[in-house]
């Protein structure tokens, strides 16, 4: 066995098209399943020719603008990483921190930790106006005070240390796996902490400009690995069984429910305590947390990011013994949408209030000329491009295409798959 | 070693915007862009009325959040403190615009963030920025905050005066005269 | 320019990858931007010196050309004018030069399928239809049915074609719908206009005050420098305006008059420096005549009785007087420029000429200074024909020169009384936007029997005309010289500064071609435009390297005050109490005229300038549109609430004879009393050709339906419209 035949089943590779090939008499399940993917392939490869109209122009097929700089391909891009650390951390309690039930899901949640980053990247990527010049110049030209530089490179690195306890855990190569594991929770945590201090640095931005950003990020991302483990635990035993949980999966789904609660509880204390420090702040934190409670952003913050994202979860969560796995998957799927409405709310609210507004600091009426898209009463709107919309969308199908197709064809158990 | 700065004298200003147009034209700034702007903000109720006016741009901050923000040091300072963004090294992140308190960076249609330099091509040949070179009212004052012998060091030193939001610590060198 | 990475160049390199992200990890390094530091600036291949025309101040500019492109226009510092600095316009040339939209080749009305069309005409075939046209008219009708609207440096050209031609109706817009009256009051008065430049030292003064005169936001770049020098001196100012305008902003005092009332103001001031013994008593008892009719006319003139007609209290009236008073004969009440607003405005005038007599200010420090002219010889050319004046069908016994308003009336046929104009030649003027009473104006239009029009920009004129020839911008061409009066002589060079971008040319060839087609070529002698400006600097014993060089040649100060003034008045004193007018029928003395108050539930219509714009010139100038792309309606707090009316919302003006104009968007503020509305004049351009003007903003002209003429030289007061405000609905596009 050469080196890549210790990661990839190419006898499962060769047979990857039989994934889109539909089968008449597939179970219905499976058959539901194909068209899916059939119709994320193509959503992907929308997405990547968006991903190429981005690269081509820039920000002049976006939705963002200098007044609102960020738009949702940060949003999303946001979105993605945290799930890189979640799925990193949470995975880590098993092959790091040797707490058996975890086991079982430590390679495919480190494989999905590499997808998701590998899109955030892609997304960033389509982002950035030049996106080779950043990795010429972070190198040449480092800042160091930087943010946006340390998010750089302390994800590049990630990537690395990824790929490493990726192909170690794929060979079994325990002991290098652990320390790269070790590594792997120590950049999880500080790349996506540090993501938070993008944000939490931008003093012109009072909304973002809170000490809880970098810990609340996390927060969030530990909510998003126990998620979609949960999910990724679920829905492997359901195409194999028809729709059931397997026995042998039940502890393991039965802790990541629990972690899942913990998890979702402290998202809501510090939501709870960042609300409330907003209000008892004046000016823009307030105003734009009024945006929030009452505000623009009312349905989306009340309908998803708190009942659909928090309550309803929790309800379905904590009422297991009466719920079934499916319900108890569903819910637990709820917060991985929040997290993106959350991300999306985030960015755009941090933005939302001009920095030359029409009513100045004393109640001034402010004139100015030449007159810019910015100044106009009330909030500044955003709504996506096309092309952002695509990305996004495509991104999402390319990573669960990545995460579908790697689990068939990498070894992740040592039986070859048949 | 020079510590330019500006003075923006509000009651002589009267926003005819010629500064705007003589800056784009001098900096060949694009269409729907302006790196330097103004503003008149009108207070009380009729007849107990005032309007503040003034000119308006990049306050080439001592303490600069754009110039922490940027992870490839494309916005850097030059010399006389003067923030400059290289065009090179811009890789269009946006992180400097959103670190800015005072809006005063634009995205340029080729892909880098823009702003105001004081005109330093100027600077450097001993003529005044193009904005204060135009201005019909002599509102705007360019020099070394340093120098004892330059106007907007008396301006300074007499005048009562402010600077741009001084709650966010970036000490602005872009002054404001009663 | 600089080169850089441009993203197509990246996707060459980086090909097809679905992936961003891979793509940057395939390690491909970009390439670099030459040069690229945002701080290099452009270095000029040469800096050309010449005058600007975006306005009538006609500053120096140097003009900066890199790979033959003007990139940047700098005020030029050896013109006096502009002292090195411009107003936002003159540096916004530019756009008038590189205007996508300017008019590019000479273009006939034609009638195509009973449509009418334009189409291209060579300058060849356009001129000769001129001419033939032209003549056709003079042979039917005589010479002075030939009328010549004219406004900008190159009118001259077209003044010597239409004399060449034995027409004397010549006019300008300026005169009555601008500053006529203001020279009328002056010149019954003084015995001088106060001309353009105004020959005020405001720049010395130790107190102004300002009738409605809003500079700064009216933006003649000398007079702003010397009012922002007279601003940092401490200089006191008053500003009587129903609207709080920026230089109301910079005043002690800000009076919010009742529209229409200034004269009353200025009487109960006559009223308190005369009862209060404040005026110059030396200076008047020296100077001037009539000063025992002037304190009888206002004894009764007190601060109590123009408080019932202006809203301003006895004591602020009182305040004011002493403050001018005080400052006396340093002190001026601004003579104003555009008076043309009630129809009593060189009575108004009167009263503004009056007080500042009063004040002693006459060839003072800090009031009204000699002014002296550069003495340039003409040309060599022989006498012109001594023509026929029209006979308007509205006489003004003291009217200097003929009225726009008239000629616009003498070209309509009415039942008894036909067309005596005929034909108009137009330099310059959107005439349509100018004169007050569109309605009319379109009638003359489709009356007359030909009209030509000479522009640079489509416009509502051209549009009308029959012929249009296109001439170059003032960055193009030689143009006559520039040697106004002012504080020191000076004469200024417009010359090219690079070659025509179109098929368009210069106004002197556009007039020596057309006099050459009709016979009348020995008025223009001159080989060319730079021939007829050098050899009369050379014959004037000045330098043309110099004036080249330098675009302005200034000559030795004189003095510009004296203890000894001369009036020119036919008493040789200031008249006060004015003979002329009195013999003309007129009230010798300044008569206050209440204005007729807006009907219930209108507004008075007010307007004024930008300090972008110049009219309808420039508001398709995309360096200029830019910047003010529309103007507004300022409205009044209370009114727009009680009209349930929010600031930005979109508004139709009706006038009180049902015509409609708009959409444009409202101001709400408290800077204007509730009884008017205001907007910046220039906008609501009708031309489709006008690509960032067509249908921005609103057109205050088309309101200005109703005029009052003024009885002493014929100048047609405007503030006189009523218009009621109500939501634009999209429907009503």
């Amino acid at each position: 066995m050469n080196f890549l035949d210790t990661l990839i089943d190419r006898a499962a590779l060769s047979r990857a098209r039989d994934l889109f090939r539909l089968r008449k008499e597939a179970p219905p399940l499976e058959r539901a399943g194909t068209h899916a993917l059939r119709a994320l392939l193509v959503l992907a490869l929308v997405g990547g020719v968006a991903v190429l109209v981005a690269l081509a122009r820039g920000h002049h097929v976006m939705g963002t603008n200098s007044e609102m700089p960020w738009g949702v391909l940060i949003a999303t891009y946001v979105f993605f990483v945290a799930m890189t650390s979640g799925l990193c951390l949470v995975s880590s309690l098993g092959h790091v921190f040797g707490l058996k039930v975890f086991e079982p899901i430590g390679k495919k949640a480190i494989f999905m930790a590499m997808v998701t980053l590998v899109v955030g990247f892609s997304i960033i990527g389509s982002e950035l106006e030049r996106p080779l010049a950043l990795l010429k110049w972070a190198v040449l030209s480092p800042n160091p005070r930087s943010p946006i530089w340390w998010m750089g490179t302390l994800y590049g690195l990630y990537l690395v240390v990824l790929v490493a306890e990726l192909v170690f855990l794929l060979r079994d190569d325990h002991r290098r796996a652990k320390v790269a594991g070790i590594v792997g929770v120590v950049m999880a945590v500080a790349a996506h902490t540090n993501l938070g201090a993008v944000f939490a640095l931008s003093h012109a931005r009072p909304f973002w400009a809170d000490a809880l950003i970098p810990i609340y990020f996390l927060a969030w991302s530990l909510v998003m690995g126990a998620s979609l483990l949960l999910m990724l635990v679920y829905l492997s035993d359901a195409f194999a069984t028809g729709g059931s949980l397997k026995p042998e999966s039940e502890r393991l789904f039965d802790a990541l429910r629990k972690l899942l609660v913990l998890f979702l509880s402290i998202v809501g204390v510090l939501t709870v305590w960042r609300f409330i420090t907003n209000l008892g702040h004046h000016g823009q934190a307030f105003e734009v947390t009024m945006a929030y409670l009452t505000g623009p952003f009312m349905v989306s913050f009340w309908l998803f990011e708190v009942f659909l994202g928090f309550v309803l979860p929790l309800v379905v969560l904590l009422g297991s013994k009466r719920s079934s796995a499916r319900a108890v998957t569903l819910a637990a799927g709820l917060p991985v949408l929040s997290a993106f409405v959350m991300r999306m709310n985030f960015v755009v609210a941090g933005q939302m209030l001009s920095l030359k507004p029409v009513v100045g600091p004393m109640g001034e009426t402010m004139t100015y000329q030449p007159p810019f898209k910015g100044n106009t009463s009330g909030f500044l709107p955003y709504t996506p491009s096309i092309v952002e919309a695509l990305i996004v969308l495509g991104a999402v199908a390319a990573v669960v295409l990545l995460v579908v197709g790697g689990l068939k064809t990498l070894r992740f158990t040592k039986e070859v798959q048949s | 070693m020079a510590r330019y700065g500006m003075t923006v004298d509000e009651k002589l200003c009267v926003t005819c915007n010629a500064c705007v147009i003589a800056c784009k034209s001098e900096n060949n700034v694009p269409e729907g862009a302006a790196r330097c702007w103004t503003v008149q903000a009108e207070k009380g109720t009729f007849p107990f009325l005032s309007v503040e006016t003034r000119s308006e741009r990049c306050n080439h901050c001592e303490n600069a959040p754009c110039v922490s923000a940027c992870p490839t040091q494309a916005t850097h300072v030059e010399e006389g403190g003067v923030v400059v963004v290289d065009q090179d090294k811009c890789v269009g992140c946006k992180a400097c615009i959103v670190a800015c308190p005072y809006e005063v960076r634009y995205l340029h249609p080729d892909g880098y963030v823009d702003k105001c330099t004081f005109c330093l091509h100027r600077v450097r040949q001993g003529k005044d920025p193009a904005c204060v070179s135009v201005c019909p009212t002599s509102a705007l004052t360019f020099g070394d905050l340093d120098d004892p012998r330059a106007k907007i060091f008396q301006q300074l030193q007499q005048r009562q005066h402010r600077v741009a939001k001084p709650e966010e610590g970036t000490r602005p060198k872009l002054f404001f005269l009663k | 320019m600089t080169t850089q990475l441009g993203r197509r160049t990246f996707l060459r390199i980086g090909g097809g990858t679905v992936l961003g992200g891979l793509a940057i990890s395939a390690g491909l390094l970009p390439a670099t931007r030459a040069g690229a530091t945002q701080d290099s600036g452009v270095i000029p291949d040469r800096v050309v010196p010449t005058f600007c025309e975006l306005c009538f101040w006609k500053c120096g500019v140097l003009a900066s050309v890199k790979d033959e492109k003007v990139v940047k226009l700098e005020g030029n510092p050896k013109h006096p004018l502009s002292n090195g600095k411009l107003c936002p316009r003159g540096a916004g040339g530019v756009g008038a030069l590189y205007d996508p939209d300017r008019l590019k080749t000479p273009l006939i009305r034609t009638k195509v399928d009973g449509k009418e069309m334009w189409r291209a005409a060579s300058w060849d075939e356009a001129l000769a239809l001129t001419a033939k046209r032209l003549a056709e008219v003079k042979q039917k009708y005589g010479a002075q049915s030939l009328a010549l609207f004219s406004h900008g440096q190159g009118g001259a050209f077209f003044k010597t074609l239409l004399k060449g031609l034995g027409g004397t109706t010549i006019v300008a817009p300026s005169n009555d719908q601008c500053r006529g009256p203001r020279e009328s009051g002056y010149e019954l008065t003084f015995g001088t206009g106060v001309g353009s430049v105004e020959t005020i030292d405001v720049a010395h003064s130790k107190c102004i005050a300002f009738f409605g005169s809003h500079l700064g936001e009216n933006m003649h770049n000398t007079a702003v420098q010397d009012v922002s020098a007279a601003a940092a001196n401490g200089a006191t100012f008053i500003t009587v305006d129903p609207r709080f305008s920026i230089i109301a902003s910079k005043s002690k005092y800000w009076l919010p008059i009742k529209p229409g009332t200034d004269t009353a103001l200025l009487l109960a001031w006559a009223h308190v420096l005369i009862e209060e013994g404040r005026y110059q008593k030396a200076f008047i008892e020296k100077f001037a005549t009539g000063f025992d009719e002037l304190a009888k006319h206002v004894k009764d003139k007190t601060p109590e009785w123009a408080y019932v007609e202006t809203g301003i209290a006895p004591e602020l009236i009182r305040e004011t007087a002493r403050e001018l008073a005080k400052n006396a004969p340093a002190a001026l009440v601004h003579p104003g420029r555009h008076v043309v607003w009630y129809g009593n405005d060189t009575q108004r005038t009167r009263a503004n000429a009056i007080v500042n007599a009063l004040l002693g200010n006459w060839g003072k420090e800090g009031g009204f200074y000699l002014p002296s002219s550069m003495s340039v010889a003409g040309y060599p050319t022989p006498p012109l024909p001594h023509g026929e004046s029209y006979v308007p069908r509205v006489k003004f016994p003291l009217a200097s020169a003929p009225c726009a308003y008239d000629v616009c009336d003498a070209s309509i046929s009415e039942k008894d009384s036909p067309a005596t104009i005929r034909a108009w030649l137009v330099y310059g003027c959107n005439v349509p936007l100018t004169l007050p009473n569109m309605a009319r104006t379109l009638e003359a239009l489709k009356q007359l029997e030909f009209v030509v029009a000479v522009d640079t920009m489509p416009a509502e004129i051209t549009g009308y005309a029959d012929v249009v020839l296109p001439e170059n911008t003032y960055l193009e061409r030689y143009d006559d010289l520039e040697a106004s009066p002012f504080k020191v002589p000076y004469v200024a060079l417009r010359q090219p500064v690079v070659a025509s971008l179109y098929d368009t040319k210069p106004g002197w060839w556009i007039a020596k071609e057309l006099a050459n087609r009709l016979g009348v070529g020995e008025f223009f002698p001159w080989k060319d435009g730079k021939d007829f400006v050098q050899t009369r600097i050379e014959k004037s014993k000045l330098s043309w390297a110099a004036l080249e060089k330098d675009g302005v040649i200034v000559g030795a100060a004189r003095p510009i005050t004296t203890d000894e003034p001369t009036f020119k008045t036919k008493s040789g004193k200031i008249e006060l109490f004015s003979q002329t007018l009195a013999d003309a029928g007129l009230p010798p003395l300044p008569e206050y005229e209440p204005p007729e108050d807006p009907p219930a539930g209108y507004f008075r219509l007010l307007f004024g300038r930008s300090p972008v714009h110049t009219f309808t010139r420039t508001t398709n100038n995309p360096r200029l549109t830019e910047v003010v792309p529309e103007n507004e309606l300022w409205m009044h707090v209370e009114m727009a609430r009680e009209l349930g009316l929010s600031h930005g919302t979109k508004v139709m003006l009706e006038n009180q004879d049902s015509v409609k104009t708009g959409p444009i968007r409202l101001k709400v503020t408290e800077r204007i009393r509730q009884d008017c509305v205001y907007m910046v004049h220039g906008f609501g351009r009708e031309d489709r050709r006008l690509s960032r003007g067509y249908g921005r903003g609103a057109s205050d002209t088309r309101l200005v339906t109703r005029v009052v003429r003024d009885p002493v030289m014929g100048g047609t007061g405007m503030n006189v419209n009523f218009v009621t405000i109500t939501r634009w609905s999209p429907r009503e596009a």
